[in-house]
């Protein structure tokens, strides 16, 4: 008989049970003109990583790219406070973030719209909504990653 | 023969430095003072890279990272002296942006506006 070196059954690692955050920006203030994507209400709402189509009213490519060094600490539960988005005696939870766009008196004419001011606010995705597909990726790869998930192979937890 | 397009024998011509100047501070910022740069430079021995040049440079916020200065930068080192004077908020090659920050009474820290220009390089 070989003595053969005993193998070690394969470790699978297990998603940490960590909790996703649902980032809510609403536009609040549209400063001495027009911007022309948002007015005062408009959202843009994250489940977790993913930017919901359907709950979202617009989505100007440049104001999210400027949002994008906010939204990873944001979806991972750090409050507003944490990040410097609000002052020290106002509310932890409401932060406030304005788009790149320079308000229009502070450039020569015509080289500005107005720019927009918008309110964050996060809180813990519930079960319902993870039950509801909120968080679900809905890709062609969609069921795959259901499967890989059940089994314990997938990050992050949903 | 291969036809170069108009993009390629721009580049084949002039490459450009971009610059994004510190030209108002609306409020305490800890990092920025009015006057201060960031450069970015093309890479030599590449002919479409480019990089933050730290020894030209101020400090750069991470939080301006995300700002239209990325995109601007590959826009403004790729366009014809023609397409930079006849765009919409690039006029006479100069565009105009601010950090996330709002300010008071909002934020304890002002936000700093920018103006980002190119610089041919000899």
């Amino acid at each position: 008989m070989i003595q053969g070196k005993t193998v070690e059954p394969r470790q699978i690692k297990q998603p940490k049970n960590e909790t996703r955050y649902k980032v809510i920006l609403e536009a609040e203030k549209i400063d001495n003109g027009i911007c022309p994507p948002y007015t005062k209400g408009l959202k843009v709402v994250w489940y977790g990583g993913l930017l919901n189509k359907e709950e979202s009213d617009a989505l100007c490519t440049p104001m999210l790219c400027t949002f994008a060094p906010f939204w990873r600490a944001l979806s991972k539960g750090k409050t507003p406070k944490e990040l410097g988005m609000t002052t020290d005696n106002a509310d932890p939870n409401i932060g406030y973030f304005t788009c790149h766009v320079c308000p229009v008196n502070s450039t020569p004419p015509r080289q500005s719209h107005a720019n927009a001011l918008f309110k964050v606010t996060t809180r813990p995705i519930t079960e319902d909504e993870v039950k509801a597909g909120k968080t679900k990726a809905h890709g062609p790869m969609a069921e795959r990653i259901a499967e890989l998930r059940k089994r314990g192979l997938w990050y992050p937890p949903y | 023969m291969k036809t170069l397009k108009n993009w390629e024998l721009n580049q084949l011509a002039k490459r450009y430095s971009i610059v994004c100047e510190v030209t108002k501070k609306n409020g305490p910022c800890p990092i920025y003072n009015i006057g201060d740069k960031i450069v970015i430079d093309p890479v030599e021995g590449d002919p479409v890279m480019s990089a933050i040049n730290p020894e030209k440079s101020a400090p750069v916020c991470i939080r301006i990272l995300g700002t239209p200065m990325m995109s601007y930068c590959l826009l403004f080192q790729t366009r014809t002296e023609e397409e930079m004077e006849n765009d919409g908020l690039t006029q006479k090659g100069t565009y105009w942006f601010k950090c996330p920050e709002p300010g008071l009474p909002y934020t304890p820290r002002g936000w700093v506006q920018f103006k980002m220009y190119r610089e041919e390089v000899v």
